[in-house]
C-alpha cells in the first residue's frame, strides 16, 4: 500500500521529523534530557514512529500502518502523561508538603470535571463513532488527547489562581502542548460538523499546530538558561538584591521589624 | 549545602517577617482592602521565593521542610486575604486565620519555623513571623 497523502501533507510530515531530530540534538546537547528526562524520551520516540510509520505507509497494508500508528500514539500519549505528572506538577506545584491540604484533591476535582466534559460531548457526537476498529481508535486517541489538555488547562490556570510561579522551560513546553492538543481536539470534533472536503484542510491544520508547538519548544528549550541544581553564593545574592528591593516597595500599611526569637 | 543552611534562613526571615496592625472599624471594608492587598502581595514573593527551592534540595531535611511550611501557609493566607477582599468580611479573615494557625506545627528545633499569630480581637493584629533559634 502506498498512502495517498497531498504534497502539502507530505510536506508536513517531513517537516515534523525534521523538527524532532533538531529538537532532539538541541535536547541532548543542552542536558535537557537529564532534567527532563519523559519529555526527551517523547520526542526521541516521535522521531523514530515518523520514520517507521513513513516505511509502513509505502509498503504495509493500512490496518498494519493504522495500529502501528494507532500504537505510537498510545506511548507518546503515555510518556505526555509521565512528562505532566513528574516533570511538570512535581516540580512547579511541588511535593504534598509544599501545598495546603486540600490542593491535590481540587486538582483532582478540576481535572476529572473537565476531562468528563470531553467524554461526554464526545459521547453526544452524532457520528458513529464505535462503528468499526479504526473509528474506536480514533475515539480513544481524542479521549487521551482530552485528558492531557485538561491537566494542561488546570495545571497552567490552577497555578495562577495559587500564585505559584513556573520555570520558564517548563511552562513553554506546557503550554506547547496545550496548543497542540486543544488544536486537535478542536478539529477532531470538528469533523463530525463540516462537510467531507473540508475534512483534509482540519487534518493539516492539526498537522500544522503539531509544527507550530515544536518550533515553540524548540526556542524554549534553546533559549533556556543552564540552571544550577544547587544554591550558588550568586543565586543567594540575586535573591536577597530582590527582596531588598520588594521591600523598600512595600505598602505603607505593612510594617517589617525583627524576627522573633 | 553547609552554606544553603547558613543563608536561606536569612534571606526567609527577611521576606517572611510582617506585622500588619489592621486600621479603622472592622465594618469598613474599604479599609482593610489595602492592607489585605499588602498582605497577600507579601505572600506571593514568600511563594515565589520558595518555589525556586524547591529544585534546590534533592533530599528532605529540616531546612526543606521549612521552606516547605512556608509556601504552605502563605498560598492558605494569599488565597484568604483575596477571599476576604473579595465578599469585603474581614471577619472571616479572622476567624480563618484561628484556623490556619491550628495548622501550625513546631518544625525543626535549630532551623526556622514559621508561626502564624492572630488576634481577632477589636484591632486585629497578623503576624507572620519566621522564628530561628
Amino acid at each position: 500500500m502506498k498512502l495517498h497523502l497531498s504534497t502539502l501533507e507530505y510536506a508536513i510530515w517531513f517537516s515534523a521529523a525534521l523538527l524532532h531530530a533538531t529538537l532532539g540534538v538541541v535536547i541532548t546537547v543542552r542536558g535537557v534530557h537529564r532534567r527532563l528526562p519523559f519529555f526527551a524520551t517523547q520526542i526521541y520516540f516521535c522521531l523514530a514512529s515518523n520514520i517507521v510509520c513513513y516505511l509502513l505507509a509505502q509498503k504495509a497494508s493500512l490496518l498494519t500502518y493504522a495500529f502501528a500508528n494507532f500504537g505510537s500514539t498510545i506511548i507518546v500519549d503515555a510518556l505526555y502523561g509521565c512528562f505532566l505528572w513528574r516533570e511538570v506538577y512535581l516540580t512547579t506545584f511541588g511535593p504534598r508538603m509544599f501545598l495546603p491540604a486540600w490542593v491535590p484533591y481540587r486538582f483532582f476535582v478540576y481535572t476529572s470535571g473537565l476531562y468528563a466534559a470531553v467524554l461526554v460531548t464526545g459521547v453526544l457526537l452524532p457520528a458513529p463513532w464505535l462503528g468499526s476498529a479504526l473509528a474506536a481508535m480514533a475515539f480513544l486517541t481524542r479521549s487521551l488527547l482530552g485528558i492531557m489538555a485538561a491537566v494542561c488547562i488546570v495545571l497552567i490556570f490552577y497555578s495562577v489562581r495559587l500564585g505559584i510561579s513556573w520555570r520558564r522551560d517548563t511552562l513553554i513546553l506546557t503550554a506547547g502542548l496545550l496548543f497542540s492538543t486543544a488544536t486537535e481536539l478542536a478539529a477532531a470534533y470538528s469533523r463530525y460538523f463540516v462537510s467531507a472536503e473540508a475534512v483534509p484542510v482540519l487534518r493539516q491544520i492539526s498537522s500544522f499546530s503539531y509544527l507550530v508547538t515544536l518550533a515553540l519548544w524548540m526556542w524554549g528549550v534553546s533559549t533556556q538558561r543552564v540552571e544550577s541544581e544547587a544554591a550558588t553564593p550568586e543565586m543567594l545574592r540575586q535573591i536577597d538584591g530582590e527582596l531588598d528591593r520588594s521591600a523598600e516597595s512595600a505598602s505603607a500599611w505593612i510594617s517589617l521589624r525583627e524576627p522573633h526569637s | 549545602m553547609t552554606q544553603d543552611r547558613a543563608t536561606l534562613p536569612q534571606l526567609l526571615s527577611k521576606l517572611a517577617a510582617i506585622q500588619l496592625r489592621f486600621p479603622g472599624p472592622k465594618d469598613k471594608a474599604d479599609a482593610w482592602k489595602p492592607a489585605l492587598t499588602a498582605v497577600s502581595a507579601k505572600c506571593q514573593l514568600i511563594i515565589q521565593f520558595t518555589d525556586t527551592q524547591i529544585p534546590l534540595f534533592k533530599e528532605s531535611n529540616e531546612l526543606y521542610s521549612a521552606i516547605a511550611e512556608a509556601r504552605k501557609r502563605a498560598i492558605e493566607l494569599r488565597l484568604l486575604c483575596r477571599q476576604t477582599i473579595r465578599v469585603k468580611n474581614p471577619i472571616a479573615l479572622a476567624k480563618r486565620l484561628g484556623d490556619i494557625r491550628m495548622g501550625y506545627s513546631e518544625l525543626g528545633s535549630n532551623l526556622s519555623s514559621i508561626c502564624l499569630l492572630t488576634e481577632p480581637s477589636l484591632a486585629p493584629t497578623v503576624e507572620l513571623v519566621l522564628v530561628t533559634a
